[in-house]
C-alpha cells in the first residue's frame, strides 16, 4: 500500500496537540487582556467642542466641581452646565452687539486687571464658540466621556451623600486639561467596590469631598483601610450587589 | 433447529448465499427463533469477512443512489428554512416565537427536551448494551451514536437560540468576566449546559474513536482507486445535453481526495496489534464513562422542571421517567432512520436481522410501560398527597385546555408500545415504522404537556393559552431538517454499520470456538 501522507506528517498529531494548545492559550490571553473595557474604555478622551480646561479651573482656580455640576448631591446625574453657567465669568468684557451675538468689549474689562487675560478674551475661538451658544440660546454640546450602558443606573446623589469622592470614579479631573476615562466602568469595577467600599470612603467633616488632591492623600494614606471600616460602621453604609441596585 | 445452527460444532458457518437454509416463511428472516436454546445469527446471507467489508464499504464508495441527491436536497432545504427563522429570530427578537407570561418556556424547550431524549438511544446502545455484551448491537451502534451526535447539535441549537442575545450565549458557560458575573451554580440551567456539554463530548468522541479503523478501511480501498475519476454534475438530463448544463459537469479524482480526507480522520491507522490493543481498551473506558451518562444527562434535564416548585413539575419521578422516556424515544427514533435504511441501502438486510429491529421494539414496550406506569404515578401521587393545587394541575392536564395534547400524549407513548406484545405487530416491519413515528410524536407531545402546565400559574388572571407563531413551528422543522441532512450526509459517506465489531460476531470470529461458548447472543 503506497502511502498517502509523506513520513513527516507523523509529527503532525503532536504538532498540532502543541501549536493548538499554544493557539488557545493564546486566545484566551488575548480575549482576557484586550475584550475588556480596562482596555477599551481606559483612556477614551474626546476632543471637546469647546477647549474647556478642568486643570485652569479646578486645578489653578479652585473652583468646587458643584459650582458647574450644581445637583451632583441631590439628583442622580450629575448635570452638566449650560452656556450660561459659563457666562456668569465670561461675560466679562463682552458686549451684546445689535445682531444679538456678543463681542468683544474693551471697555467692559474694567475689573479684568491683565492685559493678556483681555487679549485672550478676545480673539480665543473657544470662548467665540461659547458666546455664539450663549448667543443663540443653546447649551455647548459637550462630548460625553463617561459612558454607561442605559439599563445601568449610577446614583451620583447616592455616592457623594455616602462619602464616596469624585476622585473614586473620576480620578484627578483637577489635573486634567481633556477629561479623560480613568476607571474601566466595568460591572466587576463596580461591584468590587460594592463588596469592600473601605478604600473609597472620606470623611466629608474632615476633607471637602470636591477637594480631589486631599481625597485622593488620604485614600492613598496607610489608616485608610481603618478608617474606611470606621466610616462605614458609623454611616451604617452597606452597599448592595443584588441586580436590581443598578438594573431597575 | 438445524437451520440455524452448523451441523456439526467443529465445521465452520457456511461461506456461500444460502438463501433456502436460512429463510423461514414464518420469521421473515430465519432470526426470529423463540427457542431459547438456539442461537439466531447476527449475519446472514452467507457472508464471509471479504464481502462484509465490500458491502458496508460500498455504500460509501459507490455511485450516489438515486434518492440521495432528492433527500438530501429536501433536508437540506428544510434546513435552510429554519436557518432562515433563526436568522429572523435573532435579527427581530425572541417576540417572535408564541412565548408570553406565563407560558415563558415555549417550544424551544420542548424541542430541546426532545432532541436530547432522543440522542439517549445512541450512547444505551453502544455503552450499555457493549458492556452487558449484547451482539446484536454491532449492526446498530454506529447508526445509533451517529443519530445522537446530530439529535444533540439539534438539541442545542434551542437552548442557545433562546437566550435572545445569542452574541451573550457564551454567558450559558462560566467564563471569567469583567462583569463579575457567573451564571447561577444553583440552577439546574448551568447543570444542564455541564451534563448535555458532557455528553456530546463523550458520545462525540465514542462515535469517531469506534470509526477510525473503518475510515482506515475505507482510506485504503480508496488509495488503491486514486487513479479513477469521477463525473459529478448533471447527469441525469437528457443526452445529448446542451452545453450550458454539460459545462456544469466536473470530473475529479474523487477517490485520490478521499483518500486524504479518510486518511487524514483515520489517524494513521496501520491495524497493527497495538493499535486495536489500545483501541479495545479506549472502547471500554469510553463505555463505561458513557454509562453513566445515559442516567445523568436526562435526569438533569428533568430538574429543569423538577428542581422548580410549579405543582406538576416539582416530583421525585421525573428523572427515573425523563431517563425512561428518553430511551423510549431514542430508539423510536433509531427504527425511524433504520427501516428505511435497510430498505434502501443494498444487503444491511443482512446485518439488521428482523430480530435486532424485534429487540428494539421490546425495549421500547420495556421503556414505553415505565413512563405509562409514571403518568399513572404522577397521578396518584397527585390524588393521594392531597395537595389541592397538585391535583388541580393534574386534572387541568388531562380535561383543561390542553385535554388534546395530554390524550394525544397517552395514545402515542401509552398504548401504541403495548402493541409489540403481539409478535404480528413487532415484526411487521412497515406497522414498526409506523409506530416509531407515533412513539416520536408522543414524546414530543409529552413535553409538550409538562410546558403546558405553566399556562395556569399561581395568579389565575394570568391564565393564559400558549400557541405557538408560524416561526416556532417552521423553527422545529427545520430542526428535523438539519438532522437529516447531517444523517444523509454521514450515511454517503462514513461507514454506516461497525465493519470491525459486525465481523467480531460472525461465526468465521470464532470458528474453533463454536458450539462451546455460552456468550449470549440474545
Amino acid at each position: 500500500m503506497s502511502m498517502v501522507f509523506p513520513k513527516w506528517m507523523n509529527h503532525f498529531p503532536t504538532a498540532s496537540a502543541l501549536g493548538g494548545g499554544a493557539a488557545a492559550m493564546t486566545a484566551i490571553g488575548v480575549v482576557w487582556y484586550y475584550f475588556t473595557p480596562s482596555y477599551w474604555e481606559v483612556g477614551y478622551e474626546p476632543i471637546q467642542p469647546v477647549e474647556y480646561s478642568h486643570q485652569i479651573h479646578v486645578g489653578l482656580l479652585g473652583m468646587d466641581c458643584r459650582y458647574c455640576h450644581t445637583d451632583v448631591e441631590e439628583s442622580p446625574h450629575a448635570n452638566i452646565p449650560d452656556s450660561s453657567t459659563c457666562m456668569n465669568c465670561h461675560t466679562a468684557g463682552t458686549k451684546l452687539a445689535d445682531d444679538g451675538t456678543y463681542e468683544f468689549d474693551p471697555a467692559q474689562t474694567f475689573y479684568l486687571n491683565s492685559d493678556l487675560i483681555a487679549k485672550h478674551h478676545a480673539n480665543n475661538p473657544n470662548l467665540i464658540r461659547l458666546r455664539n451658544a450663549y448667543a443663540e440660546g443653546r447649551p455647548v454640546e459637550w462630548r460625553r466621556v463617561h459612558k454607561l450602558p442605559d439599563y445601568v443606573m449610577f446614583n451620583h446623589a447616592a455616592h457623594i451623600n455616602a462619602g464616596v469622592s469624585c476622585y473614586s470614579c473620576h480620578g484627578r479631573i483637577d489635573q486634567q486639561a481633556v477629561v479623560r476615562q480613568e476607571h474601566p466602568l466595568s460591572m466587576g469595577w463596580c461591584l468590587e467596590c460594592h463588596r469592600d467600599p473601605t478604600d473609597a470612603l472620606i470623611d466629608t467633616n474632615e476633607i471637602r469631598i470636591t477637594d480631589l488632591g486631599a481625597v485622593e492623600a488620604q485614600l492613598m494614606s496607610e489608616n485608610q483601610a481603618e478608617r474606611g471600616r470606621e466610616l462605614q460602621e458609623q454611616g451604617v453604609i452597606v452597599p448592595s450587589d443584588s441586580c436590581g441596585t443598578c438594573h431597575y | 433447529m438445524s437451520i440455524l445452527e452448523p451441523d456439526h460444532p467443529d465445521q465452520p458457518a457456511p461461506m456461500m448465499r444460502s438463501d433456502e437454509r436460512y429463510y423461514d416463511a414464518d420469521t421473515i428472516d430465519g432470526t426470529l427463533v423463540d427457542d431459547p436454546g438456539a442461537r439466531a445469527p447476527l449475519v446472514l446471507g452467507g457472508r464471509d469477512f471479504h464481502s462484509v467489508t465490500d458491502t458496508i464499504c460500498g455504500w460509501a464508495e459507490n455511485k450516489t443512489p438515486k434518492w440521495w441527491p432528492l433527500a438530501f436536497g429536501t433536508s437540506a432545504g428544510v434546513a435552510g428554512l429554519g436557518t432562515l427563522m433563526i436568522l429572523y429570530l435573532i435579527i427581530t427578537g425572541v417576540g417572535v416565537w408564541g412565548l408570553q407570561n406565563p407560558v415563558s418556556w415555549g417550544w424551544a424547550i420542548v424541542n430541546f427536551v426532545w432532541w436530547v431524549g432522543i440522542g439517549h438511544a445512541g450512547t444505551l446502545i453502544s455503552a450499555i448494551l457493549c458492556l452487558f455484551k449484547q451482539k446484536w448491537r454491532t449492526s446498530i451502534n454506529r447508526f445509533a451514536e451517529a443519530m445522537t451526535i446530530f439529535a444533540v447539535i439539534c438539541a442545542g441549537t434551542f437552548p442557545g437560540i433562546h437566550v435572545g442575545r445569542v452574541w451573550m450565549a457564551w454567558m450559558l458557560f462560566p467564563i471569567p468576566n469583567s462583569n463579575a458575573i457567573w451564571p447561577n451554580f444553583r440552577s439546574p440551567l448551568l447543570w444542564d449546559v455541564f451534563a448535555v456539554g458532557t455528553y456530546f463530548t463523550v458520545s462525540l468522541l465514542f462515535w469517531y474513536m469506534g470509526m477510525i479503523p473503518d475510515i482506515a478501511t475505507l482510506r485504503d480501498r480508496a488509495t488503491l482507486r486514486r487513479g479513477e475519476k469521477t463525473t459529478f454534475g448533471p447527469l441525469w438530463a437528457p443526452h445529448p445535453l446542451p452545453k450550458v448544463i454539460a459545462n456544469l459537469r466536473v470530473t475529479l479524482p474523487y477517490f485520490q481526495i478521499m483518500s486524504v480526507v479518510y486518511g487524514f480522520l483515520a489517524l494513521g491507522w496501520r491495524f497493527s496489534c497495538r493499535h486495536w490493543h489500545n483501541y479495545e481498551k479506549a472502547y471500554l473506558i469510553l463505555a463505561g464513562l458513557a454509562t453513566p451518562l445515559v442516567l445523568s444527562v436526562h435526569s438533569i434535564v428533568s430538574f429543569d422542571f423538577a428542581v422548580s416548585i410549579l405543582p406538576g413539575w416539582h416530583t421525585t419521578i421525573f428523572p427515573p421517567y425523563f431517563v425512561a422516556g428518553a430511551i423510549f424515544s431514542g430508539f423510536a427514533m433509531v427504527l425511524t432512520l433504520l427501516i428505511p435504511a435497510r430498505a434502501l441501502y443494498p444487503g444491511m438486510k443482512d446485518f439488521v436481522t428482523a430480530r435486532t429491529i424485534e429487540n428494539m421494539c421490546k425495549i421500547i414496550t420495556v421503556t414505553g410501560s415505565m413512563v405509562g406506569f409514571a403518568y399513572a404515578m404522577e397521578f396518584f401521587i397527585a390524588w393521594y398527597g392531597g395537595n389541592p393545587y397538585e391535583m388541580d394541575a393534574f386534572i387541568r392536564r388531562a380535561f383543561g385546555p390542553y385535554w388534546w395534547a395530554y390524550w394525544t400524549m397517552i395514545t402515542c407513548n401509552v398504548i401504541s408500545p403495548q402493541l409489540f406484545w403481539f409478535k404480528w405487530c413487532r415484526t411487521c416491519i412497515p406497522f414498526i415504522f409506523c409506530i416509531s413515528i407515533v412513539v416520536n410524536i408522543g414524546m414530543w407531545f409529552e413535553r409538550f404537556v409538562i410546558v403546558s402546565t405553566l399556562s395556569a400559574d399561581f395568579l389565575p388572571s394570568s391564565w393564559g393559552y400558549y400557541s405557538p407563531t408560524l416561526v416556532d413551528i417552521l423553527t422545529f422543522v427545520g430542526s428535523l431538517g438539519i438532522f437529516m441532512t447531517l444523517f444523509l450526509l454521514f450515511c454517503r459517506f462514513l461507514p454506516m454499520l461497525a465493519i470491525s465489531e459486525v465481523k467480531n460476531v460472525m461465526p468465521q470470529a470464532h470458528a474453533h470456538l463454536h458450539g462451546d461458548d455460552h456468550e449470549g447472543e440474545h
